[in-house]
């Protein structure tokens, strides 16, 4: 039963670990809303990235039940000691104390005892205690941020204790004066939203309503509350994809518990029918079997849940990183607490799994007549634990499952499909094992004489544990497999896509990650600063920006108009029919391109009219053409930076794309953006393909936890494998005897048991091809782009899936030491007597 | 007639100190080859233990086991396995058939395990299976579908296979009535005299130990009778009675 204990250990501690990180992860998100918005119950912005005028917020203070409205400029900089460490920027009227205390800093003493030398020192930053006695900084110290337009130097003038905003996590916290904070991060007079407390008198709807009809169209007016469900639902993809992986687990320890139950019931069968002689009911015999294996669960849950609390310290860096890439996310430092709901969820799911692996293999042990018992002393129950007729409606059930998602094409008729195909797939063994029987017979000798034919006879003795395992090892490495095909699709659909949007010889960036993988946007006086280093022919400034359009997220991608007019950086690589001259459309502002994945899950086509609702107010444009593009699982629109920055008043730049002139060398131009712009702005210079390498790194960061995963299967299969064998040659101790008597070497007896292992796992990892990869395909052409939304292209990682038949066979051989060791070291004589 | 297996003052102990049990002292015995040699005795008196020595699965304490001139106590435990394997035919009361295993591949098992071809193995195992009484409709049937004649007869033909030099039985009867036991004891003896198979049977019963040639009978792990069969008795022992 050790072995049970341990698979469901795992189990639980997989979906602990994960609901842990999960809830530590949407938890820290939260915080940072929370505490940015203070006690404000209103925020007017302009959507993610796009300013709106600071001025608009005395004509939102005179709305009738408004107490306060304070303009913010809420931007990120960066550190420029090497570790890109993010600091979040608050600006506000440092003068106007209402306003501050709409944030609940508590002020040291003698902070700002002369507001006006701060006020005329645009250098002037407060910043928290936490993160400057981290830094070893104290007021009036130096210290030099990365700010949008460039590497800037600022003094500090104050500290603020942990409490109100000054609690956001590690302290990574820049308050500013509203002024300086926009000629550093926005422009004069342009501000990122507008905090609104509302009266205590005052219903916040009544006040809602009345800003939306007073404020200009486009500008959003919402509740913090309402923040958190639009936060819940970014994030829900991400962890609903994270949380079926933690399924998957429980799933493989359902089949080890199952298939161990089985033994350890047959195994007593004999206990059990003079039981039932004695008059005990078989429905009492059952019920004290399920009672026992629940008590057995509750062994593995105990173990599991602290198991998972450790797991989940490990995983948490992982899965934040995913989760943040994957919803395109600032995250900070994220404190993982233990959560009882977590451990519920987790000890519930264990329980409920063993219960459920318990009942059938008990209920046919408790039924088992005296006289089969008897008969079948030696002998695995002929019985199928599925019968055939039901076999038959899994089988269809599945694919009518299958059908149904190929059809709907949603998240959850891919994931009833994904769990029905794993279940069809554990089902299906019994039966493809008695079909395979015939040719395995034949083989075993003809490879390996008497010890094949023994170790094929061994696991075919026993038919129903056989399937089991190798379906064990089949789940498990196939969920592997399938996540890498997946994980491969992606990178590979984003190195063959990104050439194709971002053009050009070299490209200048931040090297901070302000959000996910999107670097930290700059001024667009970066473009002239580049256009004018020699060497230079052209320069394209690219913007992106996260948007939202027919409820919900999407991107932008905002061009330099010439990046559609001219083919200086090459002509765009369109999918399907365009309009007539529709790079001209676009640079003028007059259409728009739309992404391949926008088609599919918005659903405008080619010739479409398209309206954003953009801060500025609605924008019609038409869709030109289409084209492939990954910057949202939704959809990304390409427009022309000229018409974004009109309209969103966003003067930012995430790259500038160069060209060089004719004849003079890549890296000599590259060399000098660097030596000229690298103190003043701090960029990045890469050439395209590095940036589209670093792209690809993001993708396999996001991915990065998979190898975790795959650690724990490998784990779960040494459990499982070893659990069979070990049950395997406990149960022939007799035989082994007998064979040791024959004559047969120690050493040959553990080539028996080694046998025993490389047919499971040869049967296994072709089990886990056929599922893995299968499910693979399923996911990137259906479910993927159903679940996340975006669209790829299927890559087999033919390498990685050697590597993981490699390893399970590698895993199995291993897992067979010690029950080879025990057929090795056995005394023939002690053998022989045993019963 | 020279010793074609020869126990040479053999004490087997378990266990150590004051833990220790003697299960054979001093036990030494000469059996020429070709010779039927049962062993008697009742339970505990180690007469297992003796035939578990001479078949080399287990080492004597003290002393020696001989065989055709080889000193098997002394081989490493591979050699002892090959000698085994190659030389000793074992029969035993519970037949031991491997249970996945059809009877024709049961009995072809040693000579696969030799290396022997696969057509030259499945020849001889049918020559063996005739020998012993068992035709062609039982070769494909799993031992579970056997009487247990009918199984011990294989688990014969199993040990017989190789052509061994020393055929061990221990209590090859006890799982049998009386009327099958007597068919497997008249085939033990057939073998023994159309082989010159050197037999050794290892029973508790008097009536299966007037078999052999000879008989010894064990008590408390020593021997305290051992009786030639008279030339009038036809080579068959004159049962010994218990005292």
């Amino acid at each position: 039963m050790a072995l049970t204990v341990l698979a469901v250990a795992c189990g639980v501690a997989l979906v602990c670990a994960i609901d842990l990180v999960n809830r530590a992860v949407y938890a820290s998100f939260v915080e940072i809303l929370d505490i940015m918005s203070g006690k404000a119950a209103l925020q007017v912005t302009p959507g993610e990235g796009a300013l709106l005028p600071e001025a608009l917020a005395a004509e939102v203070k005179e709305t009738p039940g408004v107490e306060l409205a304070v303009p913010v400029v809420s931007s990120w900089a960066f550190l420029t000691d090497g570790s890109g460490e993010q600091l979040t920027v608050h600006g506000v009227d440092i003068t106007n104390d209402d306003a501050i205390r709409v944030y609940e800093p508590a002020r040291q003493s003698g902070l700002l005892e002369d507001v006006l030398a701060f006020l005329n020192q645009p250098d002037s930053i407060i910043l928290t205690e936490a993160f400057a006695a981290r830094h070893h900084l104290a007021v009036e110290d130096p210290l030099e941020l990365d700010t949008p337009t460039g590497r800037r130097r600022f003094v500090v003038r104050g500290l603020l204790a942990p409490t109100g905003i000054a609690r956001l996590q590690g302290g990574g916290l820049v308050v500013m004066d509203i002024g300086a904070a926009e000629l550093a991060f926005t422009r004069p007079g342009l501000a990122n939203r507008i905090d609104v407390v509302v009266r205590r008198d005052a219903d916040v709807g009544v006040v809602r309503d009345a800003l939306i009809a007073k404020l200009p169209a486009g500008l959003r007016v919402e509740a913090p509350a309402q923040r958190r469900v639009d936060l819940q639902k970014v994030l829900r993809s991400v962890q609903t994809l994270l949380q079926a992986v933690g399924i998957f687990g429980l799933f493989a320890a359902f089949l080890i518990t199952f298939s161990r139950l089985n033994v350890v019931f047959e195994a007593r069968v004999g206990q059990l029918a003079v039981l039932r002689s004695l008059g005990v009911r078989s429905r009492r015999v059952w019920w004290e079997l399920v009672k026992e294996s629940a008590l057995v669960g509750a062994f593995g849950i105990a173990l599991g849940i602290p198991a998972g609390i450790g797991l989940a310290h490990l995983l948490l860096p992982l899965i934040a990183t995913t989760t943040a890439i994957g919803a395109k996310l600032a995250i900070g430092e994220v404190a993982l607490s233990a959560r009882p709901e977590s451990m519920l969820l987790a000890g519930g799911l264990g329980l409920g799994t063993v219960i459920l692996a318990a009942l059938v293999p008990a209920r046919q042990a408790a039924r088992m007549a005296v006289i089969d018992t008897l008969r079948n002393r030696d002998v695995e129950s002929e019985r199928p634990l599925v019968p055939p007729r039901a076999t038959g409606v899994i089988l269809l059930v599945a694919i009518c499952g299958v059908v149904w998602h190929l059809i709907a094409v949603t998240a959850l008729s891919g994931l009833v499909a994904s769990a029905l195909v794993t279940i069809t797939m554990a089902v299906l063994m019994r039966p493809a094992l008695d079909v395979a029987s015939p040719l395995l017979r034949g083989l075993g000798p003809g490879i390996a004489g008497a010890t094949g034919r023994y170790a094929i006879g061994t696991l075919l003795r026993s038919p129903r544990r056989t399937a089991l395992t190798i379906a064990t090892i089949g789940i498990g490495f196939g969920v592997v497999l399938w996540l890498w095909t997946l994980a491969g699709s992606f990178e590979r659909s984003v190195r063959e896509v990104m050439p194709g949007v971002l053009r050009g010889d070299l490209v200048v960036g931040s090297p901070n990650v302000a959000a996910g993988y999107i670097e930290a946007p700059l001024d667009d006086g970066l473009l002239e600063a580049v256009g004018g280093i020699p060497g230079v022919r052209s320069v394209v400034g690219e913007m992106t920006a996260d948007w939202q359009y027919g409820g919900g997220p999407i991107a932008l991608n905002a061009f330099d108009p010439s990046y559609f007019s001219e083919d200086t950086f090459g002509g765009w690589r369109f999918i399907g029919r365009t309009l007539p001259d529709a790079g001209a459309l676009v640079a003028r502002g007059h259409g728009v391109l739309v992404s391949e994945n926008f088609v599919h899950n918005v659903g405008l086509e080619v010739g479409d009219l398209l309206t954003l609702d953009s801060p500025s107010g609605p924008l019609s444009v038409r869709v030109a053409g289409v084209t492939a593009d990954f910057l949202s699982p939704r959809g990304t629109v390409l427009l022309s930076r000229d018409l974004y920055r009109e309209r969103w008043r966003d003067p930012h730049v995430t790259h500038a794309l160069v060209r060089v002139d004719h004849g003079v060398e890549v890296p000599t131009v590259r060399e000098r953006i660097a030596r000229t712009l690298g103190v003043r702005y701090g960029v990045r210079v890469q050439r395209l393909d590095e940036l589209v390498a670093w792209f690809a790194e993001q993708v396999r960061r996001a991915f990065t936890g998979l190898d975790v995963l795959a650690m724990l299967v490998l784990l779960v299969v040494l459990v499982g494998v070893g659990d069979t064998l070990a049950a395997g040659t406990l149960e022939r101790t007799r035989e082994l005897g007998v064979l040791r008597a024959l004559g047969l070497r120690r050493r040959r007896m553990g080539r028996i048991v080694l046998g025993e292992a490389l047919v499971l796992g040869v049967l296994g990892v072709a089990a886990a091809v056929v599922f893995g990869l299968g499910l693979g395909v399923l996911w990137v052409t259906t479910t993927f782009p159903a679940l996340l939304g975006w669209t790829l292209t299927l890559h087999v990682p033919l390498a990685r899936a050697a590597g993981v038949a490699l390893a399970g066979i590698v895993v199995c051989v291993f897992a067979a030491y010690l029950p080879a060791s025990r057929a090795v070291r056995l005394d023939p004589v002690v053998a022989l007597r045993t019963e | 007639m020279s010793a074609f297996l020869s126990i040479d003052n053999v004490t087997k102990c378990y266990g150590h100190g004051a833990s220790a049990t003697t299960v054979l002292t001093n036990v030494a015995l000469s059996v020429p080859e070709g010779e039927f040699l049962s062993v008697m005795g009742p339970s505990g008196s180690g007469k297992s233990t003796l035939l578990n020595l001479i078949a080399g699965l287990d080492t004597p304490t003290i002393g020696r086991v001989v065989v055709a001139g080889h000193d098997i106590t002394a081989l490493p435990d591979d050699e002892r396995s090959d000698w085994r394997l190659q030389q000793v035919g074992l029969i035993f009361q519970g037949f031991n058939l491997l249970p996945t295993f059809t009877i024709e591949e049961n009995v072809m098992c040693p000579l696969e395990f030799l290396g022997r071809p696969s057509r030259e193995s499945r020849e001889r195992t049918r020559v063996i299976l005739e020998q012993v009484d068992l035709g062609r409709a039982v070769y494909h049937r799993r031992p579970a579908e056997l009487s247990g004649g009918e199984q011990q007869r294989a688990a014969i033909a199993r040990a017989l296979v190789v052509g061994p030099s020393l055929l061990l039985a221990d209590e090859p009867t006890g799982n049998l009535d009386s009327r099958t036991g007597e068919v497997v004891l008249d085939l033990l003896r057939r073998l023994n005299q159309e082989q010159r198979v050197t037999v050794v049977l290892v029973t508790h019963s008097a009536l299966a130990a007037t078999y052999g040639d000879r008989t010894v009978e064990l008590r408390d792990g020593r021997i305290v009778r051992d009786v030639r069969a008279p030339a009038e008795t036809g080579g068959r022992v004159i049962p010994l009675r218990e005292s």
